[in-house]
């Protein structure tokens, strides 16, 4: 599937998926691609796809919040959670993020949570570059990192409806397992933050309407809004 | 500036207040505090409509983005501009310089079905239980 295909599942997952459930799934990806924050400039998307050598490749703009993500090998996934009382994200950020942390250590891979040192640049580039408005650039409060400070996981978030919609991205590279066992370690650690929660295979009119939404991901009105 | 008392509310946390024939939106002080840094509202169009209980629009603060949902059906006449600017406005001052959008009200009775403020703010005291 290609990145609007993507964005649009997972929009219509969060949209039809029934109160109080959770649901999960894995990206194939057709090819490479780059996603920005929701609020942020295509500008800026477009400056830093440039700068990484990944113009010619899609730019899209995801349903969730946060920074410029580059495709390319990352092991992305997303999940469809309850999040029924307002709540700071913080607050899944790091459920979603510890549960994975004790998914990965059972396996010999010791990661900690990024602390938080206020909220991260993520609309508009520093000066003389657009650098810190990509996801993996720095760690934001509660990222996943390695045992090096490097950062493995990062996410990004929307909320409808009391359910929410999470987006990670893992650098697989960036970890020693195997990439079947690392994405077998980030199930089990997304299904003990949210008890109950089911991998595909989804509900066939989700990926109805995913595909009638895939229009909208695809189109400069959306993509370049701002 | 509203007094929190003259607001209805939602269970969503979005406020409305009657001034003369307009409605005037925002979020509440509890919903600005639990979205943390606010850096961006994306608003609905000056000339379009809205509904009770329709999503309208979209807060995004640190890595998150939060659908809103107005509190009053009608159209929209004035969106606040200075949110573009400074969106941290949410945050400093949600019932006064952050807020939302006004609205020509369909029917301005349409809001007395929300929480008044004594009911909101039972509802906040429940909601922040854990």
């Amino acid at each position: 599937m290609d990145a609007p295909g993507h964005m649009a599942l997972d929009e219509a997952i969060l949209e039809l998926a029934l109160p109080g459930t959770s649901f999960f799934r894995f990206y194939e990806w057709r090819g490479p691609a780059v996603t920005f924050g929701l609020a942020q400039p295509y500008a800026l998307a477009l400056a830093c796809a440039k700068a990484s050598g990944m113009a010619c490749v899609p730019i899209v703009r995801r349903p969730t919040g946060g920074g410029v993500v580059f495709h390319d090998g990352d092991l992305t996934f997303s999940v469809v959670f309850p999040w029924e009382r307002l709540s700071p994200a913080l607050q899944v950020y790091e459920r979603m993020h510890l549960g994975i942390r004790e998914a990965l250590a059972k396996r010999g891979v010791e990661t900690s949570v990024a602390g938080f040192a206020g909220p991260p640049p993520l609309l508009a580039p520093p000066a003389g570059g657009g650098e810190r408005s990509i996801c993996f650039d720095a760690p934001s409060p509660f990222d996943l990192l390695g045992g090096n400070g490097e950062k493995l996981l990062g996410g990004a978030l929307r909320r409808r409806k009391g359910q929410g919609l999470y987006q990670g991205s893992f650098r697989p590279e960036r970890c020693r397992l195997p990439r079947r066992e690392l994405e077998v370690a980030v199930a089990e650690g997304i299904c003990a933050a949210w008890p109950g929660a089911r991998p595909e295979p989804l509900d066939p009119a989700w990926f109805a309407a995913g595909e009638r939404l895939a229009e909208k991901y695809g189109s400069a009105a959306w993509n370049k809004r701002r | 500036m509203p007094r929190p008392e003259a607001c209805r509310y939602m269970k969503s946390h979005e406020w409305v207040s009657l001034e003369g024939g307009t409605a005037v939106v925002g979020v509440s002080d509890f919903a600005q505090g639990e979205m943390t840094d606010v850096v961006y509202v994306d608003l609905p169009k000056v000339g379009g409509k809205v509904k009770l209980g329709l999503a309208c629009g979209v807060v995004e603060s640190v890595k998150a983005a939060f659908d809103f949902y107005s509190p009053v059906s009608g159209e929209v006449v004035a969106v606040n501009e200075g949110l573009a600017k400074d969106p941290a406005l949410v945050n400093r001052s949600p019932l006064g310089d952050g807020w939302f959008f006004k609205v020509k009200p369909a029917d301005p009775k349409e809001t007395e079905s929300l929480m008044d403020w004594g009911k909101y703010q039972d509802f906040v005291k429940a909601a922040a239980r854990p």
